[in-house]
């Protein structure tokens, strides 16, 4: 319901919708760093592949030697070479 | 930078995972507030570094998850100062050692006396430590060139004595006077040079020689007196013991003078033509960089003269007590050097003879001596050279104590 309003005032508002939203931040900085904003939890992780859990479904990183470089609650920060960055789930979420 | 010395400050410990819900793990321990860094997963788990106060707080997710926790290595200041702080004792015995050689350091630790031929050692000690000049005692007490102008003072022996410190090390250098030699004559007084005695006064001692007498180097001219030792000589029995009076000891050394006339020369020989090496006046100045043995000359990199005299110096830092910086700044003066040919009449030639003889014979006189008559003799000259004597009489005391 509040997320709904938000959004909605955010629209009339025009505020940008990582303000208003509350859904993932992803900056890529060329392609070895990553950081990821406002994720849910980390469902799996290896040398090649990062799944996150996030409002939006399911995020998905594709690439060599990824390390996190950092673990925070509502930050992750990725280090290695990316290849791709998917949202395996398609169009199914909200 | 700042982010790496935080790390270190902070402290870090690396740890290995092992189980199944590594992912969940990780989550788990999100949730308690742990901050996971450079997180790396392997075939054989997950290997992740986190701060010191978090690695208690992963206790509950790993029991939760079932995963084992084993600490790989420990990085940063708290275990370094950990470390240090089981080994007090070690830290203690090495700040001891620095105080102490840095106290030490600033001690005299040993004396030493050189160039004393006729003045004992011990005599020379023994006067320095009155001046407080000793060893064990702080560098900064010590007054070094007032203890040397005063034992300069108490030795009439020596004719100059230099106190140099080098670190704790304290050298007393001393230049004896010279004497003539002769042995068995201590007290006497004995002619400095050979000359020509006209006036004698004898104040104590017995005179040898004459007014008019010529004299060699080393001759006695006043004997000192013989102390006389009465032994058959006893107090009266009936004689009152009065306190004595101070009485001075007879001192047994001769005492007066002896002035006479000293003849110096000197000769000098001076050719009509000569060629001559001489700088001419013309510099050019450069100046470059010098590192270890190495020079790079920025500017005048060769000589712009043929024929040079080269003046270097090196200008560098002293940083920290007897450390340099490495780089040094090198500025060489070239002085150009020309030959001279020069052609000289006879008369110039005895004029120049002249000059350089008469400049040398002065350094020869006695200090203070009076001079009575100066000759100048052109001595008989072969193949172009022009051959001068300059010959001084001097009237001057001859009369000196001799080294044992």
């Amino acid at each position: 319901m509040f997320d709904k309003l938000s959004k909605n005032v955010g629209e009339v508002l025009d505020f940008p919708p990582d303000v208003a939203g509350n859904g993932p931040r992803i900056t890529i900085t060329g392609r070895h760093e990553i950081l990821v904003e406002n994720y849910l939890e980390i469902v799996e992780f290896t040398e090649e592949e990062i799944h996150l859990n996030t409002t939006e479904g399911e995020l998905s990183f594709t690439g060599k030697g990824f390390v996190l470089n950092a673990v925070l609650a509502t930050e992750l920060r990725i280090g290695g070479e990316l290849i791709s960055l998917t949202y395996p789930g398609g169009s199914e979420t909200r | 930078m700042i982010a790496r010395f935080r790390e270190f400050w902070h402290g870090r410990v690396l740890f290995a995972a092992r189980g199944n819900q590594l992912a969940r793990f990780v989550n788990e321990g999100i949730q308690d507030g742990v901050v996971f860094y450079k997180t790396q997963k392997s075939e054989r788990g997950l290997r992740a570094q986190v701060q010191i106060k978090d690695f208690a707080r992963l206790r509950r997710a790993a029991r939760v998850t079932h995963t084992r926790v084993r600490i790989l290595a420990k990085y940063g200041w708290p275990f370094v100062a950990a470390r240090w702080w089981r080994r007090k004792s070690l830290l203690a015995g090495i700040l001891i050692i620095g105080i102490t050689l840095a106290s030490l350091s600033q001690m005299i630790l040993s004396i030493s006396v050189s160039g004393n031929t006729t003045i004992p050692s011990q005599q020379i000690f023994d006067s320095a430590e009155k001046l407080g000049l000793k060893t064990w005692i702080w560098q900064s007490e010590v007054d070094l060139p007032k203890v040397s102008k005063a034992l300069v003072e108490q030795f009439p022996d020596a004719a100059w004595i230099g106190v140099d410190r080098q670190g704790t090390r304290v050298e007393i250098k001393v230049v004896q006077k010279i004497r003539p030699q002769v042995p068995g004559e201590a007290g006497s007084l004995v002619a400095s040079k050979a000359g020509l005695i006209q006036e004698l006064m004898v104040i104590q001692g017995t005179p040898i020689v004459h007014e008019g007498e010529t004299v060699k180097a080393g001759q006695v001219l006043i004997k000192a007196p013989d102390i006389i030792e009465n032994a058959s000589a006893k107090p009266k029995p009936d004689a009152v013991s009065k306190p004595k009076q101070s009485i001075p000891q007879p001192v047994p050394a001769a005492k007066g003078f002896a002035r006479g006339r000293v003849w110096y020369s000197t000769e000098a020989t001076i050719p009509l033509v000569e060629d001559k090496v001489e700088e001419s006046g013309r510099i050019a100045k450069g100046w470059g960089i010098k590192f270890g043995s190495r020079v790079i000359m920025v500017t005048t990199p060769e000589s712009p003269y043929p024929q040079v005299n080269q003046e270097v110096k090196n200008h560098s830092w002293l940083i920290w007590r007897n450390w340099r910086f490495p780089v040094e700044v090198v500025s060489i003066n070239y002085k150009e050097l020309s030959t001279v040919h020069l052609e000289r009449t006879q008369a110039e030639a005895r004029s120049v003879a002249e000059e350089l003889a008469r400049a040398d014979v002065h350094k020869k006189i006695t200090p203070g001596a009076n001079i009575l008559e100066e000759t100048v003799r052109v001595l008989p000259q072969s193949g172009g050279v022009e051959r001068v004597r300059v010959e001084v009489e001097a009237y001057e005391d001859l009369a000196v104590y001799p080294n044992p």
